[in-house]
Parts: structure tokens; sequence; C-alpha cells
């Protein structure tokens, strides 16, 4: 499972036990993870086309950062955290790297 | 500032010409907008050429003989401006909502009329927002129909682009609440623009006060704006839309200086490296930097559909989905516009302050720009929707 369908999943597991709420902390909350999880989606599909060589390490940086996001605000709203894959191999942090080196120094 | 435009405007044919010319004048601004910005130099010259090009008629329907195009390219078109001065992207705001609500509510003659007016170059400014009224959508000034006059009382502020304007639309209450428009010459008797905006940031927008002291327009040259908003129309999220592609022109200037600056920053002592650019921690943060740059960029493209589908077929549900996407569009490219126009700074180091870089003018210009409208309400009205069901509040903010 990639980590946006998993970001997309606790989103709506979340929304479920949630149910319905006026206060304006979760309801922002549910803004917050939307737009993350969208603009994940976005870059998703703009790596699909894209010609830059990073465009894909750039959207799953916004996916990881979206499925954190939600592992959080699910621990917060339902006191359960679903357990998340591994990145042991796949390190979130060397992405940044990536993408930077690229865009600051053209190199990859 | 005359009620006439000098020389009539070209007329802009297509999405593509419109992106053309945007990239070709954005250019051409960029070379002096620091120096603009320093001296508060306002853009007089730069606005001629800005709206004698056609970039402010390319929103004016086919049938009327504009161009009609894609909000996808008013999006990219006032982004590439912005990029290079935001203060000249933020100017057209009114002017392309005030074209919209006369799509929207103006009678056919109206449309005609004033669509001819804006493709030979007639520049809109506005009259709406008050800085005394209770919030920013109430008007205390008054529009009083008398036969076929209506005449305006009144005391605006925030009139961005009112200074160089032809024509002021102005916004102004009824005795039942509602919201008219007329449009108001820039000679007309009785209207006065103040030049006395002096915001920190976006300093050549020339935002400051309008006064309406019994100023007549005849009938003809008003229209019933709340109509856009008493019905579903795109017009909201229209307004929308635009700030949010200022605020993404700010943070792609601001991205493009950091990476300038950021290649001659010193290396750190303790880095052990030879160049600042072979920082690793630099070079992180540019790569935090990028992606957030570019899904802001994803993101207002898909705000441009939505509000294309939204003019296409007006009803609840589409126009609630562009204020929705157009919503997102805001938060990323406030948050965005902001962070780099920071980080711009602390990547560049102390050297990026002086004076004579004048980089400061990129988060003066974000942070009193996304002050239009506050980002925190629109996680809320995302989250509304998300989480509760509720369509977002149908106005000029959303």
């Amino acid at each position: 499972m990639t980590a946006l369908t998993l970001a997309r999943q606790l989103l709506d597991s979340t929304r479920l036990h949630v149910q319905k709420s006026d206060d304006p902390y979760v309801i922002s909350r549910f803004g917050d993870l939307q737009i993350r999880v969208d603009v994940a989606a976005a870059l998703l599909e703009r790596a699909d086309s894209h010609p830059s060589p990073v465009a894909a390490t750039e959207a799953q940086i916004a996916a990881a950062e979206a499925l954190i996001a939600a592992s959080n605000a699910e621990f917060e709203l339902t006191g359960q955290r679903t357990a998340l894959p591994s990145t042991l191999d796949d390190p979130l942090r060397r992405k940044y790297q990536i993408v930077g080196n690229y865009h600051l120094n053209g190199v990859l | 500032m005359s009620a006439h435009p000098q020389h009539p405007a070209h007329i802009i044919r297509s999405d593509a010409e419109a992106i053309e010319v945007a990239t070709r004048l954005a250019e051409r601004f960029a070379v002096e907008a620091s120096a603009r910005d320093r001296d508060r130099r306002l853009p007089v010259a730069e606005l001629d050429e800005f709206s004698g090009s056609g970039l402010w008629g390319i929103t004016v329907p086919k049938a009327y003989g504009g161009a009609g195009v894609s909000y996808v390219t008013v999006a990219e078109v006032i982004k590439r401006i912005s990029a290079a001065d935001p203060s000249l992207g933020q100017i057209p705001q009114n002017h392309l909502g005030v074209v919209d609500l006369l799509l929207q509510t103006g009678t056919e003659e109206q449309k005609r009329y004033y669509f001819g007016k804006v493709l030979a170059g007639y520049r809109f400014g506005n009259a709406f927002s008050e800085a005394k009224s209770k919030n920013a959508g109430t008007f205390d000034t008054q529009i009083r129909f008398n036969g076929d006059t209506a005449q305006i009382n009144g005391e605006k502020f925030y009139c961005t682009g009112a200074l160089f304007a032809h024509i002021v639309p102005t916004a102004g209450n009824n005795e039942q609440g509602q919201a008219f428009i007329g449009f108001v010459e820039r000679d007309a008797p009785g209207l006065s623009v103040i030049d006395n905006w002096d915001g920190f940031g976006q300093r050549t927008t020339a935002s400051g006060g309008v006064t309406l002291d019994g100023v007549n327009v005849p009938l003809s040259a008003v229209i019933p704006a709340h109509l856009a908003f008493d019905k579903p129309t795109a017009d909201g999220p229209i307004s929308q839309i635009i700030q949010a592609a200022v605020d993404t022109g700010i943070a792609l200037g601001a991205l493009e200086q950091a990476k300038i600056h950021a290649r001659q920053a010193r290396p750190w002592i303790d880095s052990q490296l030879d160049h600042g650019w072979q920082d690793p921690f630099t070079i992180a943060a540019i790569g935090d930097l990028q992606w957030r740059v570019h899904g802001t960029e994803a993101i207002l493209a898909k705000a441009g559909i939505a509000v294309d589908q939204a003019l296409a077929e007006p009803n609840e549900d589409s126009v609630a989905h562009a204020s929705l996407v157009v919503a997102q569009a805001k938060v990323l490219s406030a948050e965005t516009a902001l962070l780099a126009s920071s980080k711009l700074f602390e990547l560049a180091g102390t050297r990026s302050v002086t004076a004579k870089h004048n980089l400061d003018r990129f988060w003066r210009n974000a942070r009193t720009h996304t002050l239009h409208d506050p980002a925190r309400w629109k996680y809320h009205l995302i989250g509304n929707f998300v989480l509760n069901g509720v369509k977002p509040a149908r106005h000029a903010w959303n």
C-alpha cells in the first residue's frame, strides 16, 4: 500500500470515528489533513507527465508528510494508532536532499 | 488619471497567447521591481503596458469578443506577473472580479458596453472594502435610487487599483442591505481617490482610500452585485483564485532568490566544506521548499479547473467544489510564500539582509498580501465540508 493510500484511509477512518463536531480545532484539523492528502495526489499526478527527474520524489515527500500528519491526527482524535509500514530502507530524510541537490545544484 | 486609456489595447486571442504575453511582460517588470518597491514608485507606465497588452481583457467571453480563457490560464498569468512584481499582480484582481460580476449580474446591454470598454483597455479599480464597517463583508456606504439615477455616499479603504483606474466600480448597500455596484468614471464629481496606502508590503498597489460624496451614476451604470452570491456563481472562487495566484507568484520569486543567494553563501565553519551550496542542511531545506512550491502550483491549477467547471455549470455543488479547491490553493500559497521568503535569509546568510538586495520585499509582500483573508479559516472551511458536510458560505472571500 502506498503512503498516500494509507494516509487517505487514516483520514477516512478518523473521520468516521469522530462523525461530527462543532469544535473549531477539530474541524480545522480535518481541513489540514485533506489539504495534505490532496497536494500529495496532485504532485503524484504531476510526476506522471513532468520531465523533472525528481518530480516523483517530491510527490513521495508530500505523501509521507501527509501520512505522518494523518497518523498523528488519528492518535489525537481516536486514541488509537494504526501501525505504519517501516521506511528504514527508503528514509524520508534522503528525499529532501535528492530534491534539493537537483534544484539547487543541478546534481542528480 | 484620465477616465480613458491613451491607446486602444491589443486583443489577446488564446490561452497560449496570454501565457506568452505574461511571460514577456514579467521579464520586463522584474527589472525594476525592487527599485519601485524601495522608492514606492507607483507603476503608472508599467500598468499602461500591462493593460495595453490585452491581459486585462482575457476573461471577457468569446461571445463578447474576448478570448474567454480558462482560469488555469488566468492563475498562471497572475502567478508569473506576481513572481516578478506582486504589486502589479494584485492590481488587476478586482478588475477581473468585476468582469465576472458583470457577466453574472449585468444586463445584456451592460455586458456589451463594459466588456467593450475592457477590450479597449479600460481598467476597473475598486471601492469595495471599508476599514470601519463591522466586518469585511459589510458596507456602511449607501446607494440610493431616485428615478433613473443612483447616488452613492460613503468612505472606502483598501481600494487597490482605484488610483490607476479609468472606471471605479463602487459598492454600496440599498435600504434593504443589498449590495449594488455603480461604475463611477474616474473623473466623476464627488469621487476622490486618496494616495494614502503606506503598508510595509505591496507598497505600490495604491490600496488606499476613496471617498464618495454625492456621486451620481445613471441606472445603466449600476449592477445588482448581491445576486452573484444570492445564487451559486463562480464569483467568490474567481476572486479568491487570483489572490492565491499572487501569493504563489511571491513564493516562486522568493524561492528563485533563495537558490541564487544560497549558492553564494559562505560554507559554515563546522561543515568542513568549501562552498555554501554543498551544505547538506541547505540542500535539504531547498528540497523542502521546492516540493511545497510545486505542490502549491499543482493545486492552483486544479483550482483553475474547478473554477472553469463552476462557471460552465453553476450550481450548489460545482460552486462549493470550486470554493474548496481554491481554499486549498489559498492555504498553500500563503504558507509557502511566507516560508520561502523567510527561509531565503536563513539559507543565504547575513549578507542577504543588506539594503542593496532589498530581499525583504518578498516577505513584506507575502505577509501583507496574505492578510487579505486569514488562512486559518480556510482550514475550517475545508474541514467543515470534510467532517460535517457543510458547504462553504458564498461571498467574495470564499
